[in-house]
């Protein structure tokens, strides 16, 4: 008999989660109760999280490539939710969902650091920086 | 606000920005539009470190000169990702970028000298001799209690002629702290005296790698008693016999080896039998034995060739398979029956004669993969067809409309494959303009009538919302 958790968003709303989905977060499984309120996360971050926890549960083989394909497009989102499910998951201590949000942003910050280093210092060369870094500490 | 860090060189980072400023004549502190930093600084220490470590050295020094608090970041994640290709040509001399690479390396040690560690150490270049750079990087990263190494020596086109670094074994002798060990197309010099010994190793990668004797790689893999994911990629002519009890998940890939896997702890086993350069399937009959293992659960085969019966009792060798992908693979002209209790997953992908001589039983089945790319005898892919009825999701993928329309004496005669499917997606490489969409249509819903729900090429046709 698989026990139901129950997870109460920062706006009170709950969600039901089966004991397979709900033991992929650390902070759930080291918690004695089965009802754990999450603070500063709303429903719509909460509902998110919860869905990936579902996905993920039921599919143990996380080198499946049905599930990285799903998973690619999960954290395609808006750098404003991804931050937010970075925080809800942070919080939730679900390292595997940590890891992969935390992968997209490195992504994003590599094609920003791109794009606006070229715009803003368009005679900015890495090697040359790195030497000019070399200098300044003395060698 | 992010606490303030104590890091050395960090007033560097302001000489460094203030150097920048002048020499651009100025710009304002901010970070181009990047509304990423005003996020970033409201998640906590640990977190932001880890975004950070994804990013390869260069991404991490571009990053630095665009925010202060990006600078700290970047000189306290520890770690090296040095990329030959990553960047723009700068010329068009080879020996000339080549110089400019090796010197970029060498400055970006430099720079980190005074560091006691180093969390991870990534390479990758192409080798044109100069073993002295390669080598003081290695040395460097390992003095440093490196945990994850990834040593990659680029080639064109996979070519395997050419020149093969040599990898000391005595190298990577004292290296206790490493967890993750990732070469590609080196040479590894084994010690005739000392015994590799890696005590925390739980990843080991290894592609077009070569050993100086046949049992180099055994006496590897002896060594390395924490061993979890092994990964073998085009190495050939090793006896391989893999028995140890903590090995979760194997993937040999384009192997010509023996292979024997007693490992009873497995999790998840994927096998690719061709030669990946010249297409052909590896004989493996003699040469591939897999015990039966309780704990396993997925199984992933392509490009192989099955020996007669092979599948037989599948179900008390493997009582745990929840998932089997027969991709590309072929069969001695037997016939496949699959039992399988516990199967959740199948995927099923082209795979030439295997059609007609095919039969699957697994009541449990929630999802089924299925991809055919040449037009078939309709007959046989009804037949085919019925084996996943019991599915409760089939995905469809199929390279030409005409694959799925079922002759229509066909659809008058015989009843159809998919009696109780009620979820279908369909994907189709290419719409023919001859197929009308209502043919289409007709010959979906004869091949399964109580479909709730339908998709054909991501657009929803059936949507019963009751349905989650």
């Amino acid at each position: 008999m698989s026990r139901v958790f129950k997870l109460k968003s920062s706006d009170n709303e709950t969600f039901e989660v089966e004991e397979a989905a709900a033991l992929l977060s650390e902070t759930i499984k080291s918690s004695s109760s089965t009802e754990i309120t999450v603070p500063n996360v709303k429903a719509e971050i909460l509902g998110k999280v919860v869905e990936w926890c579902n996905k993920h549960a039921e599919s143990e083989d996380t080198k499946d490539q049905l599930i990285k394909e799903w998973d690619a497009e999960f954290v395609s989102v808006d750098q404003h939710v991804l931050f937010k499910l970075i925080t809800a998951a942070d919080y939730l201590q679900i390292k595997e969902l940590v890891d992969q949000l935390t992968q997209r942003v490195g992504d994003m910050i590599k094609a920003k650091t791109l794009k606006t280093v070229e715009m803003t210092y368009p005679t900015f060369n890495v090697e040359r920086e790195v030497q000019e870094e070399l200098k300044s500490l003395g060698f | 606000m992010a606490k303030k860090r104590k890091i050395s060189g960090s007033c560097n980072m302001a000489n460094r920005n203030k150097r920048i400023k002048k020499e651009e004549e100025v710009q304002s502190q901010n970070t181009g539009g990047m509304v990423v930093d005003t996020y970033t600084s409201q998640l906590p220490e640990l977190v932001i470190n880890q975004i950070f470590s994804h990013l390869s050295t260069k991404s991490a020094i571009r990053a630095s000169i665009l925010s202060k608090e990006w600078a700290s970041v970047c000189s306290s994640v520890l770690i090296l990702d040095i990329d030959e290709d990553e960047g723009k040509k700068q010329s068009a001399d080879h020996r000339d970028r080549r110089r400019k690479f090796l010197k970029f390396l060498s400055n970006c040690l430099k720079i980190r000298e005074k560091e006691k560690y180093l969390e991870k150490f990534r390479l990758r270049m192409s080798y044109f001799g100069g073993d002295c750079a390669i080598n003081k990087s290695l040395s460097f990263a390992l003095e440093r209690n490196v945990k994850e190494l990834d040593i990659c020596f680029k080639r064109e086109n996979e070519v395997r002629k050419g020149r093969y670094y040599c990898l000391q074994q005595t190298a990577l002798n004292n290296a206790k702290s490493l967890t993750i060990l990732k070469l590609e197309y080196l040479k590894i010099e084994e010690d005739s005296i000392d015994t590799i010994s890696l005590p925390s190793l739980k990843t080991l990668s290894l592609k077009a790698v070569k050993f100086m004797t046949n049992t180099g790689f055994s006496r590897l893999y002896s060594g390395c008693p924490s061993i979890e994911y092994l990964s073998l990629t085009s190495c050939h002519g090793w006896d391989v016999r893999l028995s140890s009890l903590g090995l979760k998940h194997l993937e040999i890939l384009c192997c010509e080896i023996k292979l024997k896997v007693e490992a009873t702890n497995l999790e998840s086993f994927k096998f690719r039998g061709d030669n990946g350069l010249r297409h052909h399937i590896i004989d493996m009959r003699k040469n591939f034995y897999i015990a039966s293992c309780q704990t396993l659960r997925s199984l992933e085969f392509s490009h192989a060739h099955f020996a007669i019966g092979w599948f037989k009792g599948l179900d008390s060798r493997f009582p745990l398979l929840e998932r089997l992908v027969l991709h590309t693979c072929f069969s001695y002209s037997g016939i496949i029956n699959i039992f399988s209790q516990h199967l959740k997953s199948f995927v099923f992908h082209e795979c030439g004669n295997i059609l007609s001589n095919f039969s699957m039983t697994a009541p449990n089945l929630s999802e089924a993969t299925i991809t055919i790319e040449e037009r078939r005898d309709y007959d046989r892919l009804r037949n085919f067809l019925g084996n996943f009825d019991c599915s409760k999701k089939i995905r469809l993928h199929v390279n030409e409309t005409e694959v799925c329309i079922f002759p229509e004496e066909m659809r008058k005669k015989y009843s159809p494959p998919l009696p109780s499917l009620k979820h279908l997606e369909v994907e189709i490489d290419t719409f023919t303009t001859v197929v009308t969409h209502s043919a289409l249509m007709d010959s979906l819903r004869w091949m399964a009538p109580s479909l709730e729900f339908l998709s054909i090429n991501r657009i929803h046709y059936i949507y019963d919302s009751r349905i989650s």
